[in-house]
């Protein structure tokens, strides 16, 4: 029987899900890491859930603990504590007196609060955010209380968006020292490969705690993760992730993650990684961008994906075709009905509550239809089903309440 | 802050409930800043000891785990010996592996009385266990969400009496006609909380609290702990756990628990502590007052007494306050159901984490502004700098509820 226990303390225990890092092998980020600019997430198992996926233990990556509300602090704290390194150097003979960073977002959302959050910490740096007028005025207030200037500019996110550029652009003219926070990848192609390595040191602790189970659950592996994506950042950290574990000099670490299957999660009227993921083949990566977002989970709401997360998804399909070991992408859609029904499943189950942008990565467990599909995959692999865990990276996300979730409970589940 | 320093004070007391804890029979619990309530009782940070993220739901599978661990040793150390005496002189076959292969013994019964909480943190304890069945009697107040809960983890469930009470004594009944039958130590009673293991297993969450609040700053001190009264046991784990770190050769362990108020926090209507606490005042001995129904809807603070042994231990740490001139103290909270349910609700807002009433009552000393003000008060009378003098939440937990249960609180108590 699997080990049913995980851990958030630091301290070195004989806890086999400790978070407590022995990473043997060096990982990234370590500087934000000591800084604690974001946090080590327990990984915990699932009775309810690992009796729907049986023969499957399945472990939730509970990154809604993270400070913020969302997976977004780890990219976000990379992303800062490298900016606070170059603005050291650049300033290292006036540091007192230098300047601030001034980190300019465009996003009322999580990703916003995100980098609010973690920029907390930082002396150095200053938070801008641009909302457009549509933003619900809890967020505002959240945003501004977290220490984040906030200007109102616009009737959509785009309006917002070009304003923050201007800013950006405004700032640098003058030689001051401006950093472009979004996940619109063909905006910024220079910051967004940072919040990637952030992200990505979800996958360093996941192996970690997995290996930490294997005194009771030998060769304990990742036989599929499952993984929302909006514009396609956390998926590429995942990917990213996995790779560096992969070609890295750890046995242990390298067993883990082979032939784990990425399965792709989104919501019908947000499904941007899917179009581009279908359009596009190993000899040509197309990116379709959608026309517009129909879906409930506004969070995944990005018309296109990073061209990044195509590229690295077919290099991990590739693995898989030359080891034969099963490495493999796959790319899930849910409704909106099923979406939310994963999430209200899942505040029975755990006590927790997630947007339907993370209820996406859940639907594939909680739905019927999408569960035989994805058992069916594992299944077609030699090893003992007990030994390939189903990992849910649980990204959480600030725009639910009790109120929120019955409203579309009683709108989508009748 | 060195690394090393808190390596070397955290490792040493980790060693209470050393075979539950390697057993992976409970969990380490994070301990985690929260903004919002940090901000209402600045320039105190406030931190969530998330205590419901254990297996079963609630903090209760520390209790459970020490118990269940040190029991099936004692059953399984009997056995062998009693099996050893019947063989005589002859010795134990061993096999290839070294192992003593007399027959494994049969399994044992145990038999709990719960509102629900107790019972799923001993199933899903015990689940990993392959020598204990377990059998919970439980109250007819009971939420058919827990009771399926419990059937799916494998209990045997009967669902018997008006309150804990009643299901208590049948509890107990059961336990002695089994014995009767099958022989002495074949069924084991299990209290949900009247039991010196059950405290000793709750005191680890002190040991976990202090070590994290010592890798987060060796300056940060425990001013404030705010935990939920039922029957008492959560509480007299954490005096258990406060007066080993006290009186500890760790100095800088020591020093994080000097000071600390403890809140003892209930609802109107399930203050059985606030009673005997009350009744109990400057006196040497312990005066128990029974309540004489519960009528709150934090059904699992639903004890009509507490333990004897949670008053003594709050009367040892006002003594050491009262010597030290440190600080040390136990408040008595009481909280309105209104205040307990839309502290439920804030706190889902927050954090959003679903949480019973009867955790709650430990929040509602946070959110609800005339308690906060009295409690911001105590602390404030200590010398410490207000920022390192942290609150810290049990956030206990508790499996009774889900949107609609909470939902349908909100439009019963919150208008």
């Amino acid at each position: 029987m699997p080990p049913e226990i995980w851990s958030n303390s630091k301290m070195t225990t004989t806890d086999p899900a400790s978070t407590n890092l022995n990473l043997t092998t060096p990982c990234v980020a370590q500087e934000a890491r000591s800084l604690n600019l974001f946090s080590s997430t327990p990984l915990i198992y699932s009775i309810p859930l690992s009796k729907l996926c049986h023969p499957h233990p399945v472990f939730l990556k509970l990154d809604l603990l993270q400070p913020s509300g969302s997976f977004k602090d780890r990219g976000m704290a990379h992303l800062c504590s490298t900016a606070n390194n170059e603005h050291k150097q650049r300033h290292q003979k006036d540091i007192v007196n230098a300047p601030k960073i001034k980190l300019i977002a465009s996003s009322g959302g999580n990703a916003g609060l995100g980098v609010a959050t973690v920029a907390r910490s930082l002396p150095t740096m200053e938070v801008s955010v641009v909302v457009p007028e549509t933003t619900k005025p809890l967020v505002i207030d959240k945003l501004r209380s977290l220490g984040a200037e906030v200007t109102i500019h616009g009737a959509n996110w785009n309006s917002a968006d070009t304003l923050a550029r201007q800013r950006v652009h405004d700032i640098k003219e003058t030689g001051g020292h401006a950093v472009y926070v979004s996940y619109q990848t063909s905006f910024s192609p220079f910051d967004n490969p940072l919040l990637w390595t952030g992200h990505s040191t979800v996958v360093d602790e996941i192996i970690s705690q997995l290996l930490e189970r294997r005194t009771h659950s030998p060769n304990l592996n990742i036989g599929a993760i499952l993984a929302s994506v909006g514009g396609g950042g956390l998926l590429a950290g995942i990917l990213e992730g996995i790779e560096r574990n992969y070609y890295g000099d750890n046995d242990a670490r390298k067993n883990v993650v082979r032939g784990s299957k990425v399965i792709a999660c989104e919501t019908e009227g947000t499904a941007s990684f899917d179009a581009s993921f279908n359009a596009s083949s190993p000899s040509e990566i197309l990116i379709v961008r959608l026309s517009g977002i129909t879906s409930v989970a506004t969070s995944l709401g990005c018309l296109q994906v990073t061209p990044a997360v195509i590229e690295r998804s077919h290099r991990h399909q590739e693995r898989g075709k030359s080891n034969g070991s099963g490495e493999d992408v796959l790319s899930y859609v849910c409704s909106d009905a099923e979406a939310i029904d994963a999430c209200v499943k899942f505040a029975t189950d755990h006590r927790m509550l997630v947007e339907p942008a993370c209820g996406a990565a859940l639907a594939p467990l909680y739905t019927d239809r999408m569960r035989t599909m994805l058992l069916d995959e594992l299944g077609r692999n030699d090893d003992d089903g007990e030994k390939r865990a189903i990992i849910v990276e649980v990204c959480g996300g600030n725009g639910v309440d009790l109120d929120i979730l019955q409203g579309w409970k009683a709108k989508f589940l009748g | 802050m060195t690394l090393s320093a808190t390596t070397n004070a955290a490792s040493k007391p980790y060693c209470i409930a050393q075979e539950a804890r390697s057993l992976n029979l409970f969990s380490t619990t994070p301990l985690i800043y929260s903004i919002p309530l940090s901000k209402l009782c600045h320039p105190h940070p406030v931190y969530r000891k998330l205590d419901l993220l254990q297996m079963s739901g609630s903090f209760k599978d520390r209790g459970m785990a020490h118990l269940c661990a040190t029991v099936n040793r004692v059953y399984n150390d009997n056995y062998r010996k009693k099996q050893q005496q019947q063989m005589g002189d002859v010795e134990a076959p061993i096999n290839g592996d070294g192992q003593d292969t007399t027959n494994n013994p049969p399994k044992m019964k145990l038999i709990s009385s719960s509102g629900g909480n107790a019972g799923l943190a001993v199933t899903t304890v015990a689940r990993n266990i392959p020598t204990m069945d377990v059998y919970v009697i439980v109250p007819e107040t009971t939420k058919p969400i827990v009771i399926q809960k419990l059937q799916s983890l494998g209990a045997d469930v009967t669902v018997h009496g008006a309150n804990w009470n009643d299901a208590d004594a049948l509890a107990r009944l059961r336990v002695q006609e089994a014995n009767e039958e099958f022989g002495q130590g074949h069924a084991v009673y299990v209290s949900p909380f009247d039991n010196p293991l059950l405290w000793t297993g709750h005191s680890t969450v002190v040991d976990e609290i202090v070590t994290q609040l010592l890798e987060q700053s060796p300056d940060l001190k425990m001013g404030a702990i705010l935990a939920s009264v039922g029957g008492g046991g959560l509480l007299s784990g954490v005096f258990e756990g406060i007066e080993r770190n006290y009186y500890g050769s760790n100095d800088a362990r020591a020093n994080v628990v000097r000071g600390s108020k403890v809140f003892a926090c209930e609802t109107d209507g399930a203050a059985s502590f606030a009673a005997s606490f009350a009744a109990s005042s400057g006196k040497k001995e312990v005066s128990l007052v029974r309540l004489s129904g519960i009528t709150s809807v934090a059904t699992s603070l639903g004890a009509l007494e507490v333990t004897p042994a949670v008053i003594q231990r709050a009367h040892r740490h006002q003594e050491r306050g009262e010597s030290s001139k440190c600080g040390e103290d136990v408040l008595s909270y009481v909280c309105s159901d209104a205040e307990a349910v839309d502290a439920c609700l804030r706190f889902a807002t927050d954090h959003r984490m679903l949480v019973e009433p009867a955790c709650g009552a430990a929040l509602a000393p946070l959110y609800t502004e005339r308690m906060r003000t009295m409690l911001l008060n105590e602390l404030g009378r200590n010398d410490d700098d207000g920022e390192n003098s942290a609150i810290v939440v049990e956030v206990c937990g508790g499996s009774g509820v889900d949107l609609d249960i909470l939902q349908g609180w909100k439009d019963k108590y919150l208008g």
